[in-house]
C-alpha cells in the first residue's frame, strides 16, 4: 500500500507537463495552414484545451485558451479532419499571469469521438496548485459528513466559496465529456451543477457524483449528464458519465420515452442524441430504461446497428447545417430536464424513466453509491466490454488510451 | 367574554378613521393673554371637539387648531364676537391627508423603484416594468414609456423613447431581453437607460446626440420568457407562445424575423430551442418590433443584445455572404471594440454572424439590414462559458460600463452620418 503510494508520488508528478503522446505532435507536410480567427480553428482548439483541463485540470487548474497562435488542417482518407495547433493557455484560477505555451493534434472523425495528442509546458503551475489542490483534499477528508449540494452557480451566478473547489472540479471534469462529445460543428459549456453528492469511498480517492446541465451550442439545446467522478490531488481524473438531451419541456404525458432507447448504447458514452438524427423513432418500442434497469446488455441488442443507419454518415456532411432540418429535429422531443428536478416521475408514468428517476438518480443517492460500484456501473463495464468487444467500450474507461485504438463500430458503419 | 367585547370596542373607537371632510386648521393670533386664554378655555367644550395642535406660549401666543367641520362655524362666531385675529391655516384637511397619502406611496413605489433600485442585480420583470415607470417620472422632459404591442401571454410590450422634441427624429433602437435566459442582457440595458438620463445636460456627448435624435430601448422583449425564466426554468430561451397540434411551448424570437426564414440554423420541431415559429413574425413579440420599425420609417441603427461569448456582430447570419458595407461595419465594430477593451480589458470578437458563431436565419439584425437599417449590429455579452448565461450578479455593472463605451461608439459614428 505505502509502497504503491510512493511510487505514485515519486513517478507521477514526472509525468506533468509530459504527456506520453508526444509521437502524435508531429505536423505533416500535406497540412495546409488556416486563419487562426477561423471559427473551425478555434473549435478545435477549444476541443484541446477541454482534453488539457480534463488530463492536467484540478480545482485549483482550470485552464482556458489565451490566444491560438497557428493552425493547421488536414484531411486524411477524407473521412479526418486533422488540426494541428500552436497555442497558450492561461490558469484561469492562478493569480500569476502565467502563460503556458501548447501544442496538439485534434483529430475529427465522422463516426466517433475525438482524438487528442497534446503536449504543454506546465511545469511552473503545478507545485503550488498541487499544494492548494492538496489543501482541498485534506479538507474534505476531514468533514464528517459527505457533501452535497444543488444548483451551482444559483439563478444569479452566484457560488458559496465553500463550493467553488466542487464546481471547478466539475468544470474540467465536464471537459471530459465536452472533448468527448465536439465536434466540428458542436460546441458545448458546462453551464450549471443541477445536484452533486460526494460518495465516501474507503481508499483515498474522493467521489463525486454530478448532474450537470451542458449548453450546447448551435442548437442551443441544454443537455443533462450524470457525471461519476474520482480524484486525487496526485492523480489524474477519472470520470465516467452519461447523458440525455433535454429539449422544450411541456411535453405530453405520453412521454416518447421510445426516442432515447434508441441512442442506447450511445447515451452511454455520452453523445446520444445526435447520433438520432433522421433514424426515426420506429424502432424504440419499449422503454430503454427498464431494458437499462434489468441488464444492460439487452439493451443493445441489435439496437447498434440500427442506431447508425443512414444517421451517422449524415452527420458531417457539409458544415453540418443539416443538423437542424426538419428531419433531424425529431430527437429532441421529450424534456429530460424535468426529470432530473425531480419532478420527472409524473412525466414518465410507467414508462419505465419514473424507475429511472427513483432507482437510477435516487439510487445514487442512499445506496447510490453501491448500486454504482456494485451493479450499474460494473454492469456497464462488464456488460458493456462484453458486448462492445472493440465497439466502443473503451469509452467506459476513464483514460483515453484504448480509443485511440479504433473503434469495431466502424464495423457498424461501413455500410 | 365581557371583557374581549370592551376590548373590540375600544380598538375600533381608537382607529375608526372618521373622515376629516370640510375640517378646517385655524391659526389664531390673539392680541394678549386674555384672549389668549379665552380661546384656550373653549378646548373644555367637549361638544365642540376642538383639537389643539400648537399652544401657546409666553414668547408667542399663537395658537393653531383643528376645527371639526360641524363646528367651525360657531367657533368662528366666538372668535369675531371677541375681536380674535385668525386665519385658515388649512382649509380643508382631508384633501391635505388625501395628498399626503398618496405622495406617500408614490415615495415608496419610486423608493422601491428608481433610487433604491439596484442595477447591479437581476430584477424580476415587475422589478422592471416599475423602474421603466420611476425613470420617466424622474425625467419627464427626456423618457417617454411607449407600448409597442402584447406578448402572447398577455403582458405589455413597452419601449423606453428619449427624446427632446422633435417630430420623428432620426432615432436609434436599441433592444435586449429578447432570450430568456440572457438575464445580463436587460440588466445591461437598464443601467445604460439610466446612463443615457443622468448624462444628458451633463455630459456633450449624448446631449448633443439627443438634440438630433431619439434612442428607443425595448428593455424585455421577451416578457413572457423572463418571467419563465424567474418562475420555472432559468434555463428557458423562447418565447411561451403554444398552438394547436404544436408538441412545445415556445418559439425562438431570433429565428422568427422574415430574413432567410426557415433557413439553416433553426429549427421546425417547436420542441427544439431554435424552433423558427410557424411563419415569420408569428410570435407577437417579433411583430411588434416589426411593426414599430415599419412604422416609424426613420430608423439609422438597430442594436441587439444577447449574451454569451463576447461578440460584437453585423449581418449577415442567414447566408454566409458579406453585406454590401461589410468594410464599414467591421472598422466601426472594430473601434467600438477598443473602446469597450479600453475599460477593464474584456476581450471581444467581431464578424459577420456567420463568420464568428454560425448561420442562422431569421434574425432580427438581419431581417433590419435587408430594411434598409444599414447599422445593424448584435452584441453578444460576458462571459465566455465560464458562468455562461448565469454571470455573477457583480458582473452586471462592469459589463454594462463597457458595453457602453461600444455602444457610444457606434451611436456617435451613426449620428455623424445621420
Amino acid at each position: 500500500m505505502y509502497l504503491l503510494l510512493c511510487f505514485i508520488v515519486c513517478f507521477l508528478p514526472l509525468s506533468y507537463g509530459m504527456p506520453k503522446i508526444t509521437d502524435r505532435l508531429d505536423l505533416s507536410v500535406t497540412a495546409v495552414e488556416i486563419p487562426t480567427k477561423a471559427r473551425i480553428a478555434q473549435q478545435a482548439a477549444s476541443v484541446a484545451v477541454h482534453y488539457l483541463n480534463y488530463r492536467y485540470g484540478s480545482p485549483n487548474r482550470v485552464y482556458e485558451l489565451h490566444e491560438l497562435k497557428k493552425a493547421y488542417t488536414e484531411v486524411i482518407l477524407n473521412i479526418v479532419h486533422k488540426y494541428h495547433l500552436e497555442f497558450e493557455v492561461k490558469n484561469q484560477e492562478s493569480s500569476s499571469n502565467v502563460i503556458a505555451i501548447c501544442t496538439a493534434n485534434v483529430i475529427f472523425h465522422k463516426k466517433k469521438d475525438p482524438d487528442t495528442a497534446l503536449k504543454c509546458n506546465l511545469k511552473d503551475d503545478m507545485k503550488d496548485t498541487f499544494e492548494k489542490d492538496n489543501r482541498f483534499y485534506l479538507n474534505l477528508q476531514k468533514q464528517k459528513y459527505p457533501m452535497v449540494g444543488y444548483n451551482i452557480p444559483d439563478n444569479f451566478g452566484f457560488v458559496d466559496p465553500k463550493m467553488m473547489p466542487i464546481w471547478l472540479l466539475a468544470k474540467v471534469s465536464a471537459s471530459y465529456i465536452i472533448w468527448k462529445k465536439s465536434t466540428e460543428v458542436t460546441k458545448y459549456n458546462m453551464v450549471r451543477i443541477q445536484k452533486v453528492n460526494q460518495l465516501i469511498r474507503t481508499d483515498t480517492f474522493l467521489q463525486f457524483i454530478y448532474t450537470i446541465l451542458l449548453h450546447e451550442l448551435p442548437t442551443q439545446e441544454t443537455v443533462t449528464c450524470s457525471m461519476w467522478v474520482m480524484w486525487h490531488p496526485k492523480q489524474s481524473l477519472t470520470v465516467k458519465y452519461f447523458c440525455l438531451s433535454s429539449p422544450s419541456e411541456s411535453f405530453p404525458k405520453e412521454s416518447r420515452l421510445e426516442r432515447f432507447e434508441g441512442s442506447g448504447s450511445e447515451r452511454f458514452e455520452g453523445s446520444g442524441s445526435e447520433r438520432f438524427e433522421g433514424s426515426g423513432s420506429e424502432r424504440f418500442e419499449r422503454s430503454a430504461l427498464e431494458r437499462f434497469e434489468r441488464s444492460a446488455s439487452e439493451r443493445f441488442e441489435g439496437s447498434a446497428s440500427e442506431r447508425f443507419e443512414g444517421s451517422a454518415s449524415e452527420r458531417f456532411e457539409g458544415p453540418g447545417s443539416e443538423r437542424f432540418e426538419g428531419s433531424r429535429s425529431e430527437r429532441f422531443e421529450e424534456s429530460g430536464l424535468e426529470r432530473f428536478e425531480g419532478s420527472g416521475s409524473e412525466r414518465f408514468e410507467g414508462s419505465g424513466s419514473e424507475r429511472f428517476e427513483e432507482s437510477g438518480l435516487e439510487r445514487f443517492k442512499g445506496s447510490g453509491s453501491e448500486r454504482f460500484e456494485g451493479s450499474g456501473l460494473e454492469r456497464f463495464e462488464e456488460s458493456g466490454s462484453e458486448r462492445f468487444e472493440g465497439s466502443g467500450s473503451e469509452r467506459f474507461e476513464g483514460t483515453e488510451s484504448e480509443r485511440f485504438e479504433g473503434s469495431a463500430m466502424d464495423g457498424f458503419l461501413m455500410n | 367574554m365581557r371583557t374581549l367585547l370592551i376590548f373590540l370596542a375600544l380598538l375600533v373607537a381608537v382607529y375608526a378613521q372618521r373622515g376629516f371632510e370640510g375640517d378646517q386648521v385655524l391659526r389664531i393670533t390673539p392680541r394678549d393673554e386674555e384672549q389668549a386664554s379665552l380661546v384656550m378655555s373653549l378646548e373644555d367644550q367637549e361638544h365642540l371637539q376642538l383639537d389643539i395642535w400648537h399652544s401657546p406660549m409666553k414668547s408667542d401666543l399663537i395658537i393653531d387648531i383643528h376645527v371639526p367641520e360641524n363646528s367651525l362655524q360657531s367657533f368662528k362666531v366666538f372668535l369675531e364676537h371677541n375681536g380674535i385675529q385668525y386665519s385658515a391655516m388649512i382649509e380643508d384637511l382631508q384633501v391635505l391627508i388625501d395628498d399626503e397619502k398618496a405622495e406617500l406611496e408614490q415615495m415608496t413605489m419610486m423608493e422601491h423603484t428608481a433610487s433604491s433600485f439596484s442595477y447591479g442585480k437581476y430584477h424580476t420583470l415587475d422589478e422592471v416594468y416599475s423602474w421603466m415607470d420611476s425613470l420617466a417620472i424622474e425625467y419627464p422632459g427626456l423618457v417617454e414609456k411607449q407600448q409597442i404591442g402584447t406578448s402572447f401571454e398577455g403582458r405589455p410590450l413597452y419601449v423606453l423613447k428619449f427624446s427632446t422634441g422633435g417630430t420623428r427624429r432620426p432615432a436609434i433602437w436599441i433592444d435586449s431581453g429578447i432570450h430568456a435566459r440572457e438575464w445580463v442582457s436587460p440588466a445591461s440595458a437598464i443601467w445604460m437607460a439610466k446612463k443615457i438620463c443622468t448624462d444628458y445636460g451633463q455630459e456633450p456627448f449624448i446631449t448633443s446626440l439627443l438634440r438630433k435624435m431619439d434612442i428607443y430601448m425595448e428593455i424585455v422583449v421577451n416578457p413572457d420568457g423572463y418571467v419563465y425564466t424567474h418562475t420555472k426554468n432559468r434555463m428557458w430561451r423562447k418565447t411561451r407562445s403554444t398552438a394547436p397540434g404544436r408538441k412545445c411551448v415556445g418559439v425562438d424570437a431570433n429565428r422568427n424575423f422574415d430574413a432567410g426564414f426557415g433557413g439553416p440554423g433553426t429549427s421546425n420541431n417547436p420542441c427544439m430551442e431554435t424552433y423558427r415559429g410557424p411563419h415569420p413574425n408569428s410570435e407577437p413579440e417579433v411583430a411588434a418590433i416589426v411593426n414599430f420599425v415599419r412604422r416609424h420609417r426613420n430608423i439609422k441603427s438597430f442594436i441587439t443584445i444577447h449574451s454569451y461569448s463576447q461578440l460584437l456582430m453585423f449581418p449577415f447570419g442567414y447566408k454566409c455572404v458579406h453585406p454590401a458595407n461589410y468594410q464599414e461595419l467591421e472598422a466601426l465594430a472594430k473601434s467600438a471594440v477598443s473602446s469597450l477593451t479600453s475599460l477593464y480589458g474584456t476581450r471581444y470578437k467581431i464578424g459577420s454572424i456567420c463568420d464568428a458563431i454560425y448561420q442562422a436565419s431569421g434574425g432580427s439584425i438581419d431581417w433590419t439590414y435587408n430594411e434598409g437599417i444599414k447599422y445593424s449590429f448584435a452584441f453578444e455579452l460576458r462571459d465566455t462559458g465560464r458562468y455562461g448565461f448565469m454571470l455573477p450578479s457583480r458582473q452586471i455593472l462592469p459589463t454594462a460600463e463597457e458595453t457602453w463605451l461600444a455602444m457610444r461608439t457606434i451611436m456617435e459614428y451613426v449620428s455623424d452620418r445621420s
